[in-house]
């Protein structure tokens, strides 16, 4: 090739060079003005004056190039106040690294602070001298907002950790007293479990001791029980059969002591033999009503109405005594019922005093006279009084006295076969009522005895 | 007139003793029996009623009061005197149609009484 088409070609490559050149710059600058990082160049030490900065500087702060670049204070000038010690301090580490990255916040033109991100190397020349620092510089204000953000949302999330952490502290203090408590109450049910159990164990033990004694008792009772079946059966053999046995000796011996062809000391002994006769007998009867009646309380007895009672008792006698005329009168309430209890037995007391009254009247007309009143002590002890007078030939005191207390040392059962007064006394007390002998004239006994009965009145009588 | 008297009572001396009784006193046993069943066999067999049955009543086979409600049933114009030991029988004896009731030991005046009434 000639020299002229090498000088040709070398000018036509310079040429081409420069406008590859300009394209490179035209790119870099599009680049530089549409990237968010910027880049910096400035002096080393003082104030750090910026001496070249990208120009997008003016669409991330507002300023111009210029703004920098002719005031070396300007950068210095715009950081905020409270970053500006620890950026001029920290940025002089640049010496021992060559590196140095800081983050603070920069006065905007807009006059808002924006976080920077500032991260620049430190230039040396051949002899390591420092020539100047280059550097890029990022606008993190959005993640410096997250990371605020964040840290709130961080701190926010900390406190409800922390309250949650408390509340689980409180509820573990509050799980361990609960725990502590169960343990305890579980420690307690144990004890009182083993004390139920110990108890359970005596309790059994004292059951089945009990069962047994009871069953003992039970047998016990039912062998009394027994013996006293048999006994009374006994008993009532007995009664029934000396009863049997001394009535021919009674009827015998009565019809020796009517004989007036015998010896007059043998009818006197005959008679002896009729009256212990009736003696015997009327005490094995009495005994037998007794052995009865202690069987009974007033509630196991029948209720009767003295009224009807009476009517009975008058139908009674009149049979027993067909060849004595009774004249009998009555003095009643006319308020009914005149009830009591003791129905078994108050008939035959009643019939006792008539037949007293029969037995022992001195001629074939016999008088009584029946007077029924309401009497009452106080609220709980209400009686029906009766009071039953004959013209009889009476008793004496002593006689009184004998047939109140039969049983009394030194008593001695008088008159009366059948149900005697004595025995009516007993019954009388045993239902809680009350019997009282007087004379019907007073002073006077030969002219006839009242017997006056305070009968108890039934539950819900009149 | 005699009046003819049957006795029931199951003790042979308690008999003779009422017929000794009775006889001396003008009655004329004509039957006795020891027990219910037979006294009512004979009642019922009787061409003559008696004017009286004297009845005892705790005997065996049949008492007294069965006796004399069967006696009843046969003739209701019988006439029966209890003589018993047995006083809780007397009420049921004089509801059951008794003409009376005499207590062991009585006495002959009131045996005779009571015949005399009939």
């Amino acid at each position: 090739m000639n020299k002229k088409k090498l000088r040709a070609k070398e000018i036509s490559e310079k040429k081409l060079s420069r406008e590859e050149l300009e394209n490179v710059k035209k790119r870099l600058d599009y680049l530089l003005m549409n990237i968010p990082v910027m880049i910096f160049i400035c002096e080393v030490g003082g104030n750090w004056a910026c001496t070249f900065i990208s120009k997008n500087i003016l669409k991330q702060l507002g300023y111009s190039p210029k703004d920098f670049t002719e005031n070396p204070d300007f950068w210095v000038s715009k950081i905020h106040p409270d970053d500006k010690d620890r950026v001029l301090s920290d940025i002089s580490r640049i010496y021992e690294n060559d590196y140095h990255v800081h983050e603070y916040r920069f006065l905007r033109k807009d006059g808002e602070y924006v976080w920077m991100h500032d991260e620049s190397r430190l230039i040396r020349d051949h002899e390591g001298e420092p020539v100047e620092v280059v550097g890029y510089w990022i606008n993190i204000t959005d993640k410096k907002e997250d990371e605020k953000e964040l840290h709130r949302y961080r701190t926010h999330l900390e406190a409800i950790v922390e309250e949650r952490t408390a509340d689980l502290h409180s509820a573990n203090v509050l799980l361990k007293q609960r725990i502590s408590e169960a343990m305890k109450a579980e420690e307690m049910l144990e004890q009182l479990t083993m004390e139920l159990n110990d108890s359970n164990r005596a309790l059994e033990k004292e059951l089945s001791e009990r069962k047994l004694a009871k069953e003992e008792l039970k047998k016990k009772s039912e062998d009394a029980q027994e013996a006293m079946h048999r006994s009374e059966t006994y008993f009532d053999f007995l009664a029934h059969d000396i009863v049997n046995l001394i009535s021919p000796i009674m009827s015998y011996a009565e019809i020796i002591s009517a004989n007036e062809d015998v010896p007059e000391v043998s009818r006197k002994y005959a008679q002896t033999i009729v009256d212990q006769c009736q003696l015997t007998a009327s005490f094995i009867y009495n005994l037998r009503k007794i052995a009865e009646l202690e069987k009974l309380s007033a509630k196991e007895t029948t209720v009767v109405n003295l009224r009807d009672v009476l009517s009975e008792v008058e139908r009674s006698i009149r049979k027993g005594y067909p060849n004595k005329k009774f004249k009998i009168s009555y003095d009643l309430p006319s308020k009914d019922p005149m009830e009591v209890n003791w129905g078994e037995h108050i008939p035959e007391i009643i019939l006792a005093i008539f037949d007293n009254a029969a037995r022992y009247a001195e001629s074939d007309e016999i008088e009584i006279g029946v007077k029924i009143k309401s009497k009452a002590i106080d609220k709980k002890h209400c009686f029906w009084q009766l009071s039953i007078t004959d013209h009889g030939k009476g008793m004496d005191d002593g006689q009184k006295e004998s047939l109140m207390n039969p049983f009394e040392p030194g008593r001695r059962l008088v008159r009366g076969i059948a149900m005697s007064i004595s025995f009516a006394s007993i019954i009388i007390k045993h239902m809680g009522g009350k019997i009282k002998i007087e004379d019907r004239v007073s002073g006077d006994h030969k002219k006839g005895t009242r017997v006056i009965l305070l009968l108890p009145k039934a539950v819900d009588s009149g | 007139m005699k009046k003819d008297i049957f006795i029931v009572d199951d003790e042979k001396y308690i008999i003779e003793t009422f017929e000794n009784i009775l006889s001396m006193n003008g009655y004329n046993v004509t039957d006795v029996a020891f027990d219910g069943e037979e006294a009512i066999q004979k009642f019922k067999s009787m061409k003559e009623r008696p004017d009286v049955t004297i009845m005892d009543h705790r005997m065996p086979i049949k008492n007294g009061i069965d006796a004399m409600r069967d006696i009843l049933d046969i003739d209701p114009t019988a006439k029966v005197l209890f003589v018993s030991a047995d006083i809780s029988a007397m009420d049921q004896a004089l509801k059951q149609g008794a003409m009376g009731f005499l207590l062991k030991p009585f006495k002959i005046s009131d045996l005779l009484s009571f015949l005399k009434a009939t």
